[in-house]
């Protein structure tokens, strides 16, 4: 275990915990939005900066910082709270459009940027570029179906060539971690359409009630997990009828 | 007994009515306030873990089996599903909704909904966690009004279908008693 103040107050928490971790566990607040506990830390969005006066005095991005013995964290003094503004001031100029955004910089007393708005073919961008959509797919579904794309002022997230992707399973776990909602994913009929990443990918349809359910890109599962081969398209309610109906059948055969 | 392997909710069909209390009881448990009333003042949303199923003309509630080797827990891709030596639990924080532990569950017990964890918003997947931070145990099997669920233990099972295996033996025995003197 591991001792540190977090704005005077003393904070127990165990090794190979990250700052930030630590500054939530001690009931202090801090926004983030390309901070995720599923997902290793990436720093960034730069809303969690925060200053470290010992061991030594740095800003540090708090997510991807770990804590050590006796440091001591002030998250509210101005040098921290200047960078957080700054880092919401810029976000608030690429996405005035964001609610979520402007939620975050108005709770932080911020309403307006010093730095314009978006060109206006850029008007409706919710896109932070925080990165979780392309690390979740990449890090944790394994697929990396969607990365970085351009440089600089270009730099945004997308598909090899902005066409249909082979790699994407239709998961759908970019949108929903997404803390925009920059990602528009809807289900059409059979189809679960991704907009943002010109995707298309068909979903089975349950064979009992007629609901689509698995995307068809999944069925490697059925691989992996040879004990749902017999009931892969069925959908979850579907499941339950026939798990149920197992069971009295079983209870007919050999009361317990 | 040896507590130590897993319980399970066990549901006597004949005796369930269908009536959706071990539903609206799993919900309460699982908010902050722990009952209905409070959870609905606070604003908070309900889920249930469990649904009551009709197969036929019978009613019967269905949940999580608690599998040793859970498909859930092996496909999670960032361990938010975990095993500990008796359950099986979700970690919603670290959930990215990515569904395929939905895909996996043999029992459908596993369902994605939008939900507050750690005072935000997100999409987490919800299954039975046979209520182990309740004090009384599984709260469906609590308000249960016919005592159709009960929590079983494995071992308790074999452990009475033997006795009753054993009792059977003697009451067969007792029945035919030049059977038992040949010996």
């Amino acid at each position: 275990m591991i001792n540190l103040t977090v704005n005077g107050q003393p904070v127990t928490v165990p090794d190979g915990t990250t700052v930030l971790q630590a500054v939530r566990a001690a009931g202090v607040e801090l926004p983030t939005l390309c901070y995720h506990e599923g997902l290793a830390p990436y720093g960034a969005c730069r809303l969690c900066m925060v200053v470290i006066t010992a061991p030594r005095h740095a800003l540090v991005a708090s997510c991807a910082y770990p804590v050590e013995e006796g440091m001591v964290v002030e998250t509210n003094v101005p040098e921290a709270a200047t960078a957080r503004h700054l880092a919401l001031e810029f976000l608030l100029s690429r996405c005035p459009q964001s609610d979520v955004i402007r939620e975050m910089a108005a709770k932080e007393g911020i309403t307006t940027s010093r730095f314009g708005a978006p060109p206006p073919e850029r008007a409706d961008e919710l896109c932070v570029l925080c990165g979780l959509c392309v690390r979740v797919c990449r890090e944790a579904i394994g697929a990396a179906a969607i990365s970085f794309i351009g440089r600089g002022m270009e730099r945004r997230v997308g598909t090899p060539f902005d066409v249909q992707s082979d790699a994407c399973i239709g998961c759908g776990a970019c949108a929903e971690i997404c803390p925009t909602g920059a990602i528009k994913m809807e289900d059409q009929g059979n189809k679960r359409i991704l907009h943002t990443w010109h995707t298309t990918v068909e979903l089975h349809t349950c064979p009992q009630c007629g609901r689509f359910f698995v995307p068809e890109p999944m069925s490697f599962l059925k691989e992996m997990f040879p004990e749902i081969e017999d009931l892969w398209a069925l959908c979850p309610e579907c499941r339950q009828q026939r798990a149920a109906r197992q069971w009295i059948e079983q209870r007919a055969t050999s009361p317990v | 007994m040896n507590k130590l392997e897993g319980p399970f909710i066990l549901v006597n069909p004949e005796r369930c009515l269908g009536c959706h209390t071990c539903e609206l009881a799993c919900a309460a448990a699982h908010t902050t306030a722990g009952n209905i009333i409070g959870a609905v003042l606070a604003g908070e949303k309900l889920y249930r873990r469990n649904r009551v199923v009709q197969v036929d003309s019978v009613k019967l509630s269905t949940q999580c089996r608690q599998c040793e080797d859970a498909p859930c827990v092996r496909v999670c891709p960032t361990g938010a599903l975990y095993r500990t030596e008796t359950y099986t639990a979700v970690d919603q924080r670290l959930c990215i909704a990515c569904r395929l532990c939905m895909m996996v569950c043999p029992f459908g017990a596993i369902h994605v909904a939008t939900t507050e964890v750690a005072g935000r918003e997100k999409a987490a997947a919800f299954k039975c966690d046979l209520c182990v931070d309740r004090p009384g145990g599984p709260a469906c099997v609590e308000a249960c009004p016919t005592k159709a669920l009960s929590l079983k233990y494995p071992t308790e099972v074999i452990h009475q279908a033997t006795q009753a295996a054993a009792r059977q033996f003697l009451d067969a025995l007792e029945s035919q008693k030049q059977l038992a003197s040949s010996q």
